[in-house]
């Protein structure tokens, strides 16, 4: 059942979107009105997946109040984007999605998708993704932000994010020995 | 708000811009313990001296990551290079796993070593601690001359695991019957270059197990290796040493992937019990040393014959 229906709208995705049916519409905290493929928001929200089903969802907009217009295009963005790309293989082996690369590594379209967002957009879709429930986009976030960590000393991390280092110099000292373990390279 | 504008105005393409606002660290723990999830574990201690917010952070992240690549460890590395580079990764797993709070949860424990291991009973004592956890994903690849064996694990630690894979390991005489028995809730087991050992029967049962990859494995116990897996969708039987022959039973299957050796795989009466088995497969993939007649196949309604010529 749930794989027929998978299929069906995979194949159809665009059709519908373009007949303006089979979506639902969302508003941002500022009032802004942006509508979703109703499969891809069910398939990557955990939280609008459960509205759709419980019949929660308003035709003239769901209400979204933590979320910002900037976030929630990016929300809409991503999910119609991710609704067009599924593998042909995805659809045979049913809905069933398989990771096959080591941890969830983000694909290429997704990698274009989250470069081009500023720092603060960037941290606003991450807090829209976790409010929605969306696990691949928090992981795509996610695996952004640890991309702007990996290999950089403290202090370029601290300047980055703009951590306020608040250890005196004598706790930072003990750490570092507590874990010398840890920071070999030193 | 006001540079944080401007920094968008002049390099609006990246986020690599310094931040008016520490929103990373205001970020849920959760959050922030799925950053680190993507950091080598290296990188993820020493976030701790960050500031007072990230002290412990690493210590409850349910990720444990431990790779001899992330600290230089190559089989090609000169003798005396490689011993001290092994002895730092070591000092580190052991500490990493000691210090860490071993009060908060581990939803997935993965150990690499892709290099010669040089002793034994420290990677023993990681694997051990790692599936004592109860992970619902694990991931051990241990490169050992012979294979590293499977230490005997607690059947019940498996009670949550989903995903489990496994590389270069001896899985002896006990693998199968744990599989069996001990994980309610399976569904992705991938074994690569994984020998099963013993005098019995071996093989792989379980009504959960959804996803079967088989690459470069070996059955050495003489029986026949069965494979009970009723809601299997997608298999992959790449080469490796199945002389005593497969027993299928997977009426779920939808998707098959083939690939045999001219001499060693399997034998030729058995790779043809093997396609009678994929009745229901609709997407098959068979390797070109098929010794078996497949044209007997091209008639099936709806299969989908690919044979990738070279």
């Amino acid at each position: 059942m749930e794989v027929d229906k998978g299929k069906g709208e995979a194949e159809e995705t665009r059709k519908v979107a373009e007949a303006d049916r089979d979506t639902v519409t969302l508003k941002s905290s500022d009032g802004k009105l942006f509508e979703v493929s109703k499969e891809a928001a069910a398939r990557l929200s955990t939280v609008l997946a459960g509205m759709i089903a419980g019949g929660s969802i308003d035709d003239n907009g769901t209400d979204l109040k933590q979320i910002g217009s900037e976030a929630l295009e990016n929300v809409v963005d991503y999910c119609n984007k991710h609704a067009n790309s599924i593998p042909s293989a995805a659809l045979i082996s049913s809905s069933i999605s398989f990771n096959t690369a080591p941890f969830k590594e983000p694909e290429e379209w997704e990698r274009k998708f989250v470069d081009r967002l500023s720092h603060d957009a960037l941290f606003d879709l991450v807090e829209a993704a976790n409010f929605l429930g969306m696990e691949r986009l928090l992981d795509v976030t996610c695996h952004k932000i640890s991309e702007m960590m990996k290999g950089k000393s403290p202090d370029q991390i601290r300047e980055v994010f703009n951590i306020k280092n608040d250890y005196t110099k004598e706790e930072l000292e003990e750490i570092r020995q507590e874990l010398a373990w840890a920071f070999y390279d030193d | 708000m006001q540079p944080e504008l401007m920094a968008k105005r002049t390099k609006a393409s990246s986020p690599d811009v310094v931040a008016a606002v520490d929103r990373l660290s205001n970020l849920p723990d959760g959050l922030i313990h799925t950053v680190m999830s993507f950091l080598p574990a290296p990188e993820v201690v020493r976030t701790c001296v960050l500031s007072q917010r990230w002290r412990s952070l690493w210590r409850s992240a349910p990720y444990i990551n431990i790779d001899a690549q992330d600290f230089g460890i190559s089989t090609i590395n000169r003798r005396d290079d490689a011993l001290e580079k092994w002895a730092r990764f070591e000092d580190f797993a052991t500490n990493l796993l000691l210090f860490r709070d071993n009060t908060s949860p581990v939803g997935e424990f993965r150990l690499q070593c892709h290099s010669l291991a040089y002793n034994q009973r420290h990677v023993n004592r990681w694997v051990l601690r790692g599936i004592k956890y109860c992970p619902s994903v694990l991931n051990i690849s241990v490169l050992k001359f012979p294979r590293f064996k499977l230490p005997p694990v607690v059947a019940s630690n498996f009670c949550h695991l989903k995903k489990l894979h496994l590389d270069e390991l001896d899985l002896g005489s006990h693998f199968a019957g744990l599989l069996c028995s001990a994980c309610p809730v399976m569904e992705d087991l991938e074994l690569r270059h994984c020998e099963f050992n013993g005098n019995s029967s071996q093989g792989i049962t379980s009504p959960t197990l959804q996803k079967l990859v088989l690459e470069y494995c070996g059955n050495y116990t003489g029986y026949p290796f069965a494979i009970t897996v009723p809601s299997l969708v997608y298999l992959c039987l790449k080469y490796g040493c199945y002389r005593a022959g497969i027993s299928c039973k997977m009426d779920s299957l939808v998707t098959a992937k083939i690939y045999v050796s001219e001499n060693d795989t399997l034998p030729q009466q058995n790779q043809r019990e093997l396609l009678c088995s994929l009745c229901n497969v609709t997407n098959l993939e068979l390797g070109e040393n098929f010794g078996v007649e497949v044209h007997l196949l091209e008639n099936h309604p709806v299969l989908l014959l690919y044979v990738p010529y070279s």
